[in-house]
């Protein structure tokens, strides 16, 4: 990883929630939800994450831009290491550092306007005068492609249409860097590619860089310039994405690149499954050795089932955490 | 008759149908709310402007003219509620205390309402210690029967209208911090909390302009709820006379006096007994009301 290039710097990133049980609330164990992840973000890019529900991908988003606190490691943004800033010091580049949520009914204000709610964040850092925040709450909802919306509630629109309220939220104070945490995932597959395409146009005008975390393979290939495969809180493949679907290496990988299905009916005949066999495992108890083991199909021997396998560069800047590769 | 006769003649009586079924319907559901709604505006407007319209004084008596029965009653018009044992005239003194009560008890509201709400929401957004502090301190209040601790209160600071006030505004505070500290706690898991946090949002920031907005129409219902109990407990406690001192009338303490005659003159009490569970009444219908109409999943049904 060339530390000039990288914007943002993720290093050894953990992030433990603790089990309590009892009267007196003792910490009986913790769920890894991240669990010492590295890598790298460049300026500009999109960054697709991917992995099954509980793998820990919107932890690690939220984790990124401090909306939770980590348990250990390093994040760096430019040349600022935001675990070391004062408060006030990180408030400031918080502006920079926006999050855009899965559920856009869940994360809009069910009593705010719209206009309020996409003032909101400029009143929060008294960007420009009243009417300086009022004109661009109306520019922004141009951008986003929604008219006359200033004084209406978000329950009055659809859930493509708040997604695109909470995308110009994001978008108010202008930052550099958007964690997209599932965006698309609760709205109708029409309305996803709307809402893709609105991101990808932003990100050309506005020169946004992308944490887009996803569990839609195909989604992830079309806005992607890089794709991360998440497994129990560890990274587990990362490659850019032609490499990615082109020469998977990890056994997981491979068995959800085989899961999407073709639309050629020859073609899907022809598809070779690696089937995905049993549940994830509990985070809160991870498999000893490579995390991957129990449901390996190539798994064999004491070293996958005792050694962690190391997060390693195989070439062309592919990364992947794998004893058979 | 063609077809599209008998449909335009079929349209036209649908809709007078239709119009009269749904103004009927939309009465019958705010049935509750407009029956509240008028009795307390009622009561309001004779607590402010009864006095300066029906000039007689509460306090002055005429022994002559004592215990009157109300004009319907075989009384004369000058009095229409009759007189009391000290022939003061029933109904000023009614609007004398409405305007007591409703003082009393909306103040005291008010002052729950200041001390309840903030503690509440810190309890319910901070939890842990903070919460379990306040909540047991809460419990422990609770767990005093009001009226001994109104008695203790009265008996070191001595009966007066602002005393009132006082105990009945810090004991109520309980009801609204436990009301707003369950609605936090909700509220604070929600998504939108999390993108206000995300945005640089201070905390006081998130109280007042997401939480608060969001339970404000609870506190609301709760308030008319408590202003209903806060009028009877102010009469009991005049009832008892611990409440405003005499000569203030006030309903409580008017039953009260009114107790010695109930045989011979049973309008001394129950008059006033009558304009309690009237406004009692009235602040429970809107109380229910106020609530259905700010809750969206009852609101279709019926």
């Amino acid at each position: 990883m060339s530390d000039e290039k990288s914007f943002i710097k993720i290093d050894k990133l953990k992030k433990y929630f603790p089990i309590y049980s009892g009267i007196l609330k003792r910490t009986i164990g913790a769920v890894k939800a991240v669990d010492d992840v590295s890598f790298s973000i460049k300026s500009g890019e999109t960054l697709g994450l991917v992995g099954e529900s509980g793998s820990g991908k919107s932890t690690l988003g939220r984790t990124i831009i401090q909306l939770y606190e980590p348990t250990s490691g390093k994040v760096y943004y430019k040349s600022y290491d935001l675990l070391m800033l004062k408060q006030r010091e990180f408030q400031k580049l918080r502006l920079n550092l926006q999050i855009i949520f899965q559920d856009p009914f869940a994360s809009l204000d069910p009593r705010m306007t719209v206009g309020e709610i996409i003032l909101e964040p400029l009143a929060i850092h008294k960007l420009g005068t009243k009417k300086e925040q009022r004109e661009k709450v109306e520019f922004l909802m141009n951008k986003v492609g929604l008219t006359k919306a200033y004084k209406k509630y978000p329950h009055e629109f659809s859930g493509g249409q708040c997604q695109r309220i909470a995308i110009a939220r994001a978008l108010a104070t202008e930052p550099e860097f958007v964690v997209c945490d599932e965006p698309i995932s609760s709205l109708d597959v029409s309305i996803q590619a709307q809402v893709v395409n609105l991101l990808e146009e932003l990100q050309d005008d506005l020169g946004l860089t992308y944490l887009f975390i996803a569990h839609d393979l195909r989604m992830t290939r079309h806005i992607s310039d890089r794709v991360a495969i998440m497994y129990l809180g560890k990274i587990v493949e990362l490659a850019s994405k032609d490499e990615f679907y082109s020469h998977p290496l990890h056994p997981y990988t491979k068995g959800l690149l085989s899961s999407i299905p073709t639309p050629d009916p020859i073609n899907e005949r022809k598809r070779q499954r690696v089937y995905l066999k049993g549940e994830i495992p509990n985070p809160s108890n991870p498999p000893k050795g490579c995390r991957y083991h129990t449901r390996c199909p190539i798994a064999d021997g004491k070293i996958c089932r005792e050694v962690e396998p190391q997060w390693r560069d195989v070439g062309s800047d592919h990364w992947v955490a794998c004893h058979k590769v | 008759m063609n077809n599209a006769e008998i449909n335009t003649i079929y349209a036209k009586t649908r809709r007078i149908d239709g119009n009269k079924k749904m103004r009927s319907r939309i009465i019958m559901k705010n049935l509750k709310g407009i029956i509240g709604g008028t009795i307390l505006i009622i009561i309001v407007l004779l607590a402010i402007l009864g006095p300066s319209l029906y000039k007689v004084d509460p306090n002055s008596t005429n022994i002559t003219n004592r215990l009157k029965p109300p004009a319907l009653f075989g009384g004369c018009m000058e009095h229409p509620f009759g007189t009391d044992e000290l022939g003061r005239d029933i109904l000023s003194r009614i609007m004398q205390g409405a305007r007591v009560s409703l003082m009393v008890s909306v103040s005291a509201v008010l002052i729950s309402i200041l001390f309840g709400v903030p503690l509440g929401m810190i309890a319910g957004y901070y939890g842990g210690v903070i919460d379990n502090v306040l909540m047991r301190i809460g419990d422990i209040q609770l767990s005093i029967p009001f009226l001994v601790l109104a008695i203790a209160i009265v008996a070191v600071l001595g009966p007066s209208l602002v005393n009132v006030v006082i105990i009945l505004g810090v004991t109520g505070w309980v009801q609204f911090a436990r009301l707003v500290r369950a609605n936090t706690m909700k509220i604070k898991g929600q998504e939108f909390i999390l993108a206000a946090k995300a945005m640089g949002s201070s905390s006081f920031r998130i109280f007042y302009s997401h939480i608060l907005r969001n339970i404000l129409s609870t506190i609301i219902v709760l308030a008319t709820f408590q202003l209903a109990l806060l009028i009877i407990v102010e009469s009991s406690l005049s009832f008892l006379g611990l409440g405003v001192p005499l000569p203030t009338a006030s309903w409580g303490s008017m039953i009260n006096d009114g107790r010695n005659y109930l045989q011979m003159a049973w309008w001394l009490s129950t008059i006033p007994g009558c304009m309690i569970t009237l406004i009692v009444l009235g602040a429970n219908l809107f109380g229910d009301w106020l609530r259905d109409s700010f809750d969206p999943h009852l609101k279709h049904q019926g």
